[in-house]
């Protein structure tokens, strides 16, 4: 009996994966969104367009305002500027800082930059990623200026 | 001391996870119920047992389509007095009603037979045999009724609803019935409220059914609106339908959700919310007429709906409140004992600025190995949707999703499940797809009550892979 099990579960897992590689193999093009509807985002978006984003895929951890213009990848500093933005003495090492301003995105681009472009690892854990229209948007924004607008 | 620890470990290991689920948590829906069920009459209903159809088809009310638990025979939400019955009898881990025969040796270590539900004797309920034996009875079966759930019943049985006695004390046929549906969640660092329910069912006669469900969704802060995100209360459902009548028939009409594939309760699967049917969203819901029939085995579901622009909150009352786009949605095939296999397809028509076209299809099925096999308690099920969407620029593109997963079911109440997600939300653009990893463990101690405990690690397709943990707890009645 053990083995008729062992056989049905053999045979489950099988056509389970065998399906599951077939029908995922389907998926995946070739173009980047740039390349294949170039107008699908603003040339030039402005902050306006930016700041959806951030509020539905970021806001809602990175609460808090380190507007703070070091850009200096310094995790301590800024947890001790966002500690005092919270009327708090400090704030626990390794949280990262807050982004509900455009001042404070732009304080904090090289993390954001690296979260969303290199590493592809925000939101965090298994929450979906920003799609391919959202990613493109922040891309036109930073790159639109040397300095992102918050205009 | 050696016997005691098991008991201690499974003590402190269920307390654990329930002041994390306390302090937290979600829950439940149930394609894979429906998909189990077959396995054994006794689930649904008290004795007796014998399976034996009505000759006629269109008499038949057995079968495994949503309607079987819900009030909605689309899926979803409240449950009928068969649902109840199904959690209080078969989904706990302590049953609260009698315990479907085949389960009796199925409890988990110390979780055995003190319950009351496998009493081993000869004291289980037995309902009416037949609707005439039902409506012979009916002034003794209704006097057995003990439901603070419900309130009032009809004078008489109808011949194609649900009958008094059938499902022990539960009121089978209430005049108003009241639910509520609570979900915590806790996704570290995060503990939300994820969702509140409460639904509210009038059937002041026969065939007229009114079912109106009041809710809201949840975020860290708790139900206050934020920026582009409406987290009042809302009509999620809001409906007036004519049914109980032949083959299991039905029309409705008001606010709904569209009936499209697997109605899973994980509002985060790709194949819900890529495709405009995330139970959590109310942008999701749609107005319209829907109607369908489940003679049995078959089944079927069509829907004629309008719907607000893709990502507008329509009005929180105002059930018409709707847009210039109107869509279609069909949902059919067989559901029978021990498989199912199902095709769907949904159609959406408006302009560009209102979130475009789409054609989306899918396939779907489910096999259940555990009616054949008591000794292979596994239910397998998959979900396939793919087809067009326009992008906000009007260029036209398409897209894809896949869902599957097997659950094992080694004790009442603990359910291990595995499932695989997978999406390419546009088949044109490299690098966009990700697949999602799941393993859980969902827990159901009493009825009304499932924790649900999810390691979840997704994968996109350039950048790294990270991994969560994700625990909910279901309240619900």
């Amino acid at each position: 009996m053990k083995a008729e099990k062992a056989r049905v579960m053999r045979h489950i897992c099988t056509s389970t994966m065998v399906i599951a590689v077939v029908l995922t193999a389907c998926g995946s093009g070739d173009l980047t969104l740039n390349q294949a509807d170039p107008d699908i985002v603003a040339q030039k978006p402005t902050w306006a367009h930016v700041e959806p984003i951030i509020q539905r895929e970021c806001v809602p951890c990175h609460t808090g305002r380190d507007e703070t213009p070091n850009n200096d990848d310094n995790e301590g500093d800024d947890d001790l500027r966002l500690g005092d933005a919270r009327n708090k003495p400090t704030a626990p090492m390794g949280e990262d800082p807050g982004l509900e301003s455009c001042l404070s995105v732009v304080a904090n681009l090289e993390d954001v930059i690296e979260s969303i472009f290199e590493k592809n690892d925000m939101p965090p854990g298994a929450w979906p990623r920003l799609d391919s229209k959202e990613q493109l948007t922040i891309r036109r924004w930073i790159d639109a200026n040397p300095v992102p607008s918050c205009e | 001391m050696k016997p005691d620890m098991p008991r201690m470990l499974s003590t402190i290991w269920l307390a654990s996870i329930m002041v994390m689920a306390g302090l937290a948590s979600e829950a439940a829906a149930t394609p894979m119920y429906a998909a189990r069920s077959a396995r054994t009459c006794d689930n649904c209903h008290v004795g007796p047992n014998e399976w034996v159809d009505p000759v006629q088809v269109s008499l038949r009310k057995c079968n495994m389509s949503c309607q079987s638990c819900h009030v909605d025979p689309a899926g979803g939400g409240i449950r009928n007095a068969s649902g109840r019955f199904f959690g209080e009898s078969t989904l706990p881990m302590i049953a609260t009603s009698p315990r479907p025969t085949d389960d009796w040796d199925r409890n988990a270590p110390f979780f055995g037979r003190r319950d009351r539900a496998t009493s081993y004797n000869d004291s289980l309920p037995e309902g009416p045999t037949s609707y005439e034996d039902a409506a012979l009875r009916f002034a003794a079966l209704e006097q057995a009724i003990k439901d603070g759930w419900t309130r009032g019943s009809h004078a008489a049985p109808e011949r194609y609803g649900l009958l008094q006695g059938r499902y022990d004390k539960l009121n089978a046929d209430p005049v108003v019935r009241v639910g509520a549906d609570v979900r915590l969640a806790m996704l570290s660092p995060l503990y939300f409220p994820m969702q509140v329910d409460v639904p509210v069912v009038v059937h002041p006669t026969h065939h007229l059914t009114f079912l109106v469900n009041t809710g809201a969704r949840g975020r860290p802060s708790g139900y206050s609106d934020s920026f582009q995100r409406d987290n009042s209360l809302y009509f999620r459902e809001a409906f007036v339908m004519l049914h109980e009548a032949p083959n299991q028939a039905y029309i409705k009409a008001g606010r709904f959700v569209p009936s499209f594939g697997l109605r899973l309760d994980d509002h985060t699967s790709q194949i819900r919310r890529s495709f405009e049917l995330d139970g959590g969203l109310p942008e999701s819901r749609v107005s319209g007429v829907e109607i369908g029939a489940m003679p049995n085995y078959p089944f079927v579901n069509l829907a004629w709906f309008r719907m607000a622009a893709r990502d507008r909150v329509p009005d929180s009352w105002n059930i018409t409140d709707v847009d210039g786009g109107w869509g279609t949605a069909v949902n059919a095939g067989w559901r029978d004992l021990s498989w199912s296999l199902g095709a769907s397809a949904m159609l959406r028509r408006r302009p560009v600025a209102e979130g475009g076209d789409t054609s989306t299809y899918g396939v779907y099925g489910v096999l259940n190995p555990w009616r054949n096999r008591r000794n292979l308690p596994l239910t397998y099920q998959f979900e396939y949707d793919w087809g067009s969407l326009q992008r906000s620029s009007g260029a036209r593109t398409d897209q894809a999703a896949l869902y599957h997963e097997l659950n094992y079911v080694p004790y009442n109440g603990i359910i291990a499940l595995l499932a695989h997600d997978w999406s390419d939300p546009d088949t044109q653009i490299i690098d966009d797809e990700a697949h999602r990893l799941q393993v859980g463990l969902q827990v159901t101690p009493i009825s009304a009550v499932t924790l649900d405990a999810r390691f979840r690690v997704l994968k996109p397709a350039s950048g790294k892979t990270d991994s969560d943990v994700f625990v909910q707890m279901h309240l619900y009645r």
